[in-house]
């Protein structure tokens, strides 16, 4: 439509030439696009800023983890020991049963009370000197202990002492808090490989 | 200016002003939107003197370059660098009418007759007086079509259907022609 014989096209195209754009619009433009790319510019360097220091930030968070990975790795592998371990504890498949915490309870008396007693008393190593109507006995610091004939009659009663003792037999003498003498036993055999074997087989 | 434009300038071959906005979006080269402005500034200049008053004219065309410059990031070279930018001027131009409360942008009163601007009455230009006394739709369809867009163009640019466009001109060259007529008588 915008042809030379349109004389609408052509009344619009001469009153167009009569008002052309203001030269301020033009100098307005130029000096904004101006402005915006120094602000631009300013605000792209900023950005790069933040974009190195992102950058580095990352760099150093990179060094840290791997030097950290790598120190694990070096860590020499951690041995593992084996070891036998004896638990103790109650069978839970009983405790249902309406006994059971009366047993338990009844268990811990006895407990407490033979503890009582091993904590009243002392035991002392002796070697048997003479044997006779009465026993004297050395004690390991060279103490003399005599027995009284009566005294043996009666640990013999209740069993309190072994039957076949002779000159030169060990013993171990329980004395109670007040210092009299509860019992006479041989020393347990002290512990060696064959003993700690066959205590295993049974 | 890039050295392949500043070759083809020196060449005589000419430079499309969408290639020169492609290259002025990518690197926001004042000489670029120089050229681009001799190239397009009097054309929206004159759509919008056409479309309102002169001093609105003057602030919508600096709104709309101010765009053109700030968002020149969205500009996509897929179609015409003028279509974009009269889109730009057009929404401008909506933006500050319905700001001033000088006109509600409805379709009903885009079907009216404008009564023209004071300034315009101050004109002895009669095809001015015509141009101003046509309703707001029909004379921003008549002046894309004189700015050289298609039916299409102006359907895109105005948001309307191409129909309602080919109506429009009609209508507003039909109405020119008469006044134009009359005044000769």
């Amino acid at each position: 439509m915008n042809d030379h014989n349109d004389p609408l096209a052509e009344q619009y195209q001469q009153h167009k030439r009569n008002h052309p754009a203001p030269d301020k619009l033009r100098r307005f433009v130029l000096q904004k696009n101006q402005h915006h790319g120094r602000k631009a510019s300013a605000s792209q360097q900023f950005r790069q800023w933040q974009l190195a220091s992102a950058a580095v930030v990352a760099l150093i968070a990179f060094i840290g983890i791997w030097g950290t990975s790598k120190t694990l790795i070096q860590l020499p592998a951690t041995s593992v020991d084996v070891a036998m371990v004896q638990y103790h504890g109650f069978d839970t498949s009983k405790s249902g049963q309406p006994d059971f915490h009366a047993k338990k309870v009844r268990q811990f008396t006895a407990y407490q009370q033979r503890q009582l007693i091993v904590m009243s008393r002392y035991q002392q190593p002796a070697t048997v000197i003479a044997t006779g109507d009465g026993l004297i006995l050395s004690s390991c610091n060279e103490n003399i202990i005599a027995l009284s004939d009566s005294l043996v009659a009666n640990l013999h009663k209740k069993n309190s002492i072994p039957g076949d003792l002779a000159p030169g037999d060990v013993v171990d003498i329980a004395f109670n808090q007040d210092g009299y003498i509860l019992e006479l036993t041989r020393p347990l055999p002290a512990l060696t490989e064959s003993s700690l074997a066959a205590c295993a087989e049974s | 200016m890039s050295v392949v434009l500043s070759i083809q300038q020196w060449l005589g071959l000419s430079v499309s002003n969408d290639t020169l906005m492609s290259r002025y979006a990518e690197t926001g080269e004042q000489a670029l939107l120089a050229r681009l402005y001799d190239e397009c500034g009097d054309d929206l200049y004159h759509f919008l003197l056409a479309m309102t008053s002169p001093d609105m004219a003057m602030d919508v065309a600096q709104k709309t370059w101010v765009n053109v410059i700030e968002k020149r990031h969205l500009y996509v070279a897929c179609g015409r660098f003028e279509s974009w930018l009269f889109t730009l001027g057009r929404h401008a131009l909506i933006d500050e009418v319905r700001k001033q409360q000088r006109l509600t942008y409805d379709d009903a009163l885009l079907c009216k007759q404008v009564a023209p601007e004071p300034a315009n009455h101050q004109q002895s230009d009669i095809f001015k007086q015509a141009l101003a006394s046509l309703p707001f739709a029909q004379r921003e369809a008549f002046c894309l079509q004189q700015e050289g867009f298609g039916l299409q163009e102006i359907a895109a640019i105005c948001h309307s259907n191409r129909e309602t466009i080919k109506t429009r001109l009609r209508y507003a060259r039909d109405t020119l022609k008469s006044a134009l007529e009359a005044a000769h008588e």
